[in-house]
């Protein structure tokens, strides 16, 4: 009997781990195994073993240091604006308000929207003649002409900092309202009693109550923004001038313009080791307080 | 005085979110003329749908990038409707399996759904070009299929299996004693107690298939098999575009998650909330 339920029991989880296999671990093995070769297409896959020499050029390849300077820059102001923000906007959105849903809806769509669809609409709010957002700045008489946001080397990667924000603060908004609401009532009633102010109690309740739900979000936005892709593929393509070119985006165009699979492989192992890094290093940080992950 | 204050912060908030959205909205109900003519384009002058019907009635007899749009939509649909209900059947086996049956398995499990929210897709697709492409599986929708369906089972097995070990066993075993067979009770029992569970790991399955583009850009070369998303992208990087269709497609595309979001936004907000501080 026992051991009749044991062997469906594996027949049944069969399809699940030769998918997960076959599709997710195989392949991530052949793309570690390949980050060792130049490879080189033909009708056959040609692979010469190079050794470390992919990981050496990384190191030596002025352009990967620039992309991943630029996804730094991304995942810094994600976290250092994008989750106050996300906690500002959620405190004001936690209390009873009229047409609660439908405001809740529109502060949630930056979060829910295809990424793809995220990279049109600001494309197009920043389009220098016909955008809202010079139409709105010239209406306001704040600039007389218009300005080249996604053109100008120096005004790019604000830019696509900024359409990025509007989505990551979406997430973070979404995470601490339901961090809010899993704070019992009865410390704001006994607070008040006491006499604390409404500052006083965010900063001696509220804050530290969602101290779990910033350790998250610490971690989900590191893992999130390395990633960050599609912005830059369909806003600016990296440019101009390589200003807004991000580590994926680099991965991306080294393998399939330039048709180096074997350092398009390193540079995307280096890429997972350095995120894998940063989250032990959270983890270590959040130790005291292990409730997460 | 400070009710006020708080109302304008508020308004200014949902100005920020809606604007960007409102403004693709308004462009894709305009004419392409208005946009140079007219000085008031919150509010197009003369609103008209035609963008809309451009891509729904396109027709195969003359090419128009209304019809690829519709094409694009079309296997978008297929491939998310497929991968959802594909990848909720193999993973509702899997967490039954891994609950019920004690196929000692949970924390491989655990550490594939690490794996696959920490992956930058951009690592997996270069291998999956190579490997699909020896086997002659590129451009083909079944591929992006099975690579959905791959990338999205830890996590619905995970979130299944975690609402099956909360289900009160009785009623199964009871159904075991009198003669039901495992599956059946699966089938019979164990899911539809489950249905906030499947929903919840349903639409999270169908927007991520519904919303990938790297590996649809790189497997996709035509209208066999190329998605929305890829669609929308190349329409963007042309020289000339037609902002008006090429916003209209972007509001197209935002239509399945802004329903899912409006519907289950409560459920989104504390659901989150949760998986993020249990396990």
């Amino acid at each position: 009997m026992e051991r009749r339920k044991r062997t469906l029991g594996y027949l049944i989880i069969l399809p699940a781990i030769l998918i997960i296999v076959f599709v997710l671990l195989f392949p991530l093995l052949y793309a570690l195994y390949l980050s060792f070769f130049k490879v080189t297409l033909g009708r056959q896959i040609k692979l010469d073993f190079v050794g470390i020499k992919n990981f050496i050029d990384i190191f030596s390849d002025s352009d990967w240091w620039k992309s991943f300077l630029n996804t730094i820059y991304f995942v810094l102001s994600d976290i250092l604006v994008g989750i106050p923000l996300g906690f500002i906007s959620a405190l004001l959105l936690n209390k009873k308000i009229r047409l609660k849903a439908l405001v809740l809806s529109i502060v949630l769509l930056p979060y829910i929207l295809p990424p793809i669809v995220h990279a049109l609409i600001w494309k197009w709010a920043f389009n220098s003649d016909y955008g809202f957002i010079n139409m709105t700045l010239m209406s306001l008489g704040i600039i007389k002409n218009n300005v080249y946001w996604l053109t100008n080397p120096n005004l790019a990667l604000p830019a696509l900092i900024v359409a990025n924000l509007w989505q990551g603060t979406a997430f973070a908004t979404i995470v601490y309202l339901g961090g809010m609401k899993s704070i019992p009532s009865e410390l704001y009633e006994a607070s008040q009693i006491d006499g604390a102010s409404n500052w006083q109690q965010i900063r001696f309740i509220t804050i530290p109550m969602l101290r779990p739900f910033t350790n998250l979000l610490l971690v989900m936005k590191t893992i999130m923004t390395f990633k960050i892709f599609e912005l830059v593929y369909a806003v600016t393509g990296g440019g101009p001038a390589g200003t807004t070119k991000v580590v994926s985006y680099s991965i991306y165009k080294s393998a399939f313009e330039a048709f180096k699979f074997g350092k398009a492989s390193a540079m995307s192992y280096t890429l997972l080791g350095i995120v894998a890094v940063i989250v032990l290093f959270y983890q270590k940080l959040f130790k005291t307080e292990n409730e997460i992950l | 005085m400070r009710r006020t204050i708080w109302i304008v912060f508020l308004i200014i908030l949902v100005l920020i979110s809606g604007i960007p959205i409102y403004w693709t909205f308004v462009t894709s109900i305009s004419e392409d003329k208005d946009l140079v003519e007219t000085s008031s384009r919150w509010f197009p002058p003369s609103p008209t749908f035609s963008n809309y019907k451009e891509i729904f009635s396109a027709s195969k007899q003359f090419y128009s990038v209304g019809y690829e749009f519709k094409i694009t939509l079309l296997n978008s649909s297929l491939v998310s409707l497929t991968v959802t209900v594909l990848c909720l059947t193999i993973a509702s086996l899997a967490a039954y399996s891994i609950e019920r049956l004690k196929v000692p398995l949970r924390k491989a499990i655990s550490f594939s759904v690490v794996l696959t929210q920490m992956l930058p897709p951009v690592i997996l697709v270069i291998p999956i070009y190579l490997l699909f492409g020896r086997l002659g599986l590129l451009n083909r929708k079944l591929s992006l299929i099975i690579i959905y369906t791959a990338l999205n089972l830890p996590f619905s097995i995970w979130i299944l299996s975690s609402y099956f070990r909360r289900l009160p066993v009785s009623v199964e075993e009871a159904a075991i004693i009198d003669g039901c067979g495992y599956l059946e009770t699966l089938w019979r029992i164990v899911v539809p107690l489950s249905k906030p569970a499947f929903f919840t790991a349903g639409i999270f399955v169908f927007l991520a298939a519904w919303n990938e583009f790297l590996i649809s850009l790189v497997l996709t070369t035509d209208l066999t098999a190329k998605t929305l998303p890829v669609a929308i992208a190349e329409f963007m990087g042309r020289y000339y575009t037609d902002y008006p269709l090429m916003c209209t497609a972007g509001i197209i595309s935002m239509t399945p998650p802004i329903i899912f979001a409006s519907i289950f936004q409560r459920y989104l907000v504390e659901g989150l909330a949760q998986g993020a501080v249990k396990e």
